[in-house]
């Protein structure tokens, strides 16, 4: 029974609770059993909030018997990655430099979660505030989050606990953070959907910066149709944020359901066919997906972009070093000595890059933006690669490198646009493949709308990880779950 | 590494870093060769160019309201 309701969608456990077939108590009780039997071997939490969570889902039963149902979250159960301020409950950003940090304040989408009665399990693991790109990852203070799909695999990241949960059903969803594909990455890997939102759509307020201009917030469940419901609930502008936009909000499960006649998809091939060496997998798995498209009614339409990977690699790179650097001189000062390699070294290269650079990075990132805006003239939707690897194993640090280094995940990071990535097959090793959606700023409802069909489309969503296998971790002994 | 050991060290005294392990110091000196290559990679903005700048930092069509 702990199986079968840790992997309820969000709408079918929603509606089980709000028929009263189902208590929310049921349900947390079911996740923490889940987390007890699969954390010891794939790590996705750094902090468990077992009463807290016994206490808000009593609190919700009672509410919801009384007939005051707040919502489709109410009563589910969901984790943060690391570096959300939670009030009152340490907030690490797996770093040692706040290993006893309590804040006193919540970030705004945890506070938007539990004002929709959504219950925190806890707070997921990480890479250090963020950064690098997993393959140092052994010398921060907690063991590196591992994939359900196989544990001596790499999950992705950086909000690497937030892929391992949803897939393990260790949480119903989670939120996590997204400077150049943290939240799409880890969604790659461990076979669940992955959103990052327009950038300024979800306020960042309350949450370990890694890079202002470049930094999103952004869910991660186990399909597209949960993904909507998320969304709806964190979106919204806050004055907190002075990103943030104030723009009406839609209704992003409307178009859940349809069917693409009528809506036009641009393929972008050059990420995983020109700029890298994708898996061959990787590139099967794509054409298929496009076959999948045409399936569900949509008119797919070839596209090219003039910048590469690599440009947007670059542009990102020299932004996003500045101003992690900005953030976190002061402690590269005083406790360079406490921070793990990731970091250090990228402190180091953000000591001695001038202004001017940045600013030449700023100007050029406009140019680049404008060229992925410009796909949307042709198109409603972009269908490209993710990452143009399945997550590999942990022991082969050049490939955990490449995973995240060529995937194209930053693109949309650079422009801004919504992308999605979702599940697109398995390799011949069991691992998942992946494909990403991206659409115009504010148009969460027809990427939403896109990647739901492509879900229904396909049998990939029918397969679960059994999150079984023997851990042979660098880091811990042996663990089974 | 591109750059000497010497000239690095300079430029790490520079930024105010002090107690680094010869291992730290090699590190900063790798990232500060990488670094400067992905700066080269950045278009320079045309000189002629007389369009005002647009710096402001945040994507297209998202500025606040």
């Amino acid at each position: 029974m702990t199986a079968e309701l840790c992997h309820l969608s969000v709408r079918g456990a929603s509606q089980l609770i709000r028929d009263r077939k189902v208590s929310p108590v049921e349900i947390v009780e079911a996740f923490l059993d889940r987390i007890s039997l699969c954390d010891p071997a794939i790590f996705s939490y750094i902090t468990v909030v077992a009463e807290e969570a016994r206490a808000a889902a009593r609190h919700a039963e009672v509410e919801i018997m009384q007939g005051r149902w707040r919502g489709p979250l109410h009563g589910l159960p969901y984790g943060l990655k690391d570096n959300f301020y939670t009030a009152g409950i340490r907030t690490t950003a797996a770093s040692r430099l706040l290993l006893d940090f309590v804040p006193d304040v919540d970030a705004t989408a945890h506070r938007k979660l539990e004002d929709a009665g959504a219950i925190l399990l806890g707070k997921l693991n990480t890479y250090e505030y963020g950064t690098g790109t997993g393959a140092v990852h052994f010398d921060l203070p907690f063991p590196a989050a591992r994939n359900p799909w196989n544990t001596a695999h790499f999950t992705g990241g950086s909000s690497t606990g937030a892929g391992a949960a949803v897939a393990a059903g260790t949480a119903m969803f989670a939120l996590g953070t997204d400077t150049g594909g943290s939240v799409r990455l880890p969604a790659s890997g461990c076979g669940v959907a992955g959103l990052k939102p327009t950038y300024g759509r979800v306020s960042r307020a309350g949450i370990q910066p890694n890079c202002w201009t470049l930094d999103h917030v952004g869910p991660l469940a186990w399909s597209v149709d949960d993904l909507a419901a998320i969304l709806q609930a964190i979106a919204g502008w806050d004055p907190k944020d002075p990103a943030s936009a104030d723009k009406a909000l839609p209704n992003y499960s409307i178009a859940l359901g349809q069917d693409l006649r009528g809506v036009r998809i641009g393929v972008v091939r050059r990420f995983h066919e020109q700029d890298v060496s994708s898996a061959p997998e990787v590139a099967t798995a794509f054409d298929k997906a496009l076959d999948a498209l045409r399936g569900t009614g949509a008119e797919l339409v070839e596209l090219d972009l003039e910048f590469s990977l690599q440009d947007f690699r670059n542009c990102s790179r020299v932004i996003n070093v500045s101003e992690s650097f900005s953030i976190h001189e002061r402690e590269f000062h005083e406790q360079h000595a406490k921070m793990g390699r990731a970091l250090r070294e990228k402190m180091s290269a953000g000591l001695f890059v001038r202004a001017a650079d940045y600013l030449r990075a700023q100007r050029w990132r406009r140019e680049l933006a404008i060229g992925v805006d410009e796909l949307f003239a042709s198109c409603d939707v972009v269908v490209c690669a993710g990452s143009p690897h399945p997550a590999p194993r942990f022991d082969d640090e050049e490939a955990v490198v490449r995973f995240t280094t060529e995937s194209a995940m930053a693109v949309f990071n650079i422009s801004g646009h919504p992308a999605l990535a979702v599940c697109s097959g398995f390799s011949q090793s069991g691992m998942p493949l992946n494909v990403q959606f991206a659409a115009r700023h504010w148009e969460e409802p027809t990427l939403l709308r896109v990647g739901s069909a492509f879900e229904r489309a396909t049998p990939w969503r029918q397969r679960r990880p059994d999150c079984g296998t023997t851990v042979r971790g660098r880091s811990r002994g042996e663990a089974t779950c | 590494m591109l750059r000497s050991k010497d000239s690095a060290m300079e430029m790490i005294r520079a930024a105010g870093l002090d107690g680094l392990s010869d291992d730290d110091v090699d590190m900063i000196i790798r990232q500060l060769d990488s670094i400067e290559q992905t700066v080269k990679k950045i278009p320079r903005w045309p000189q002629e160019q007389t369009e005002p700048a647009q710096i402001f930092v945040v994507p297209l069509q998202t500025c606040p309201s």
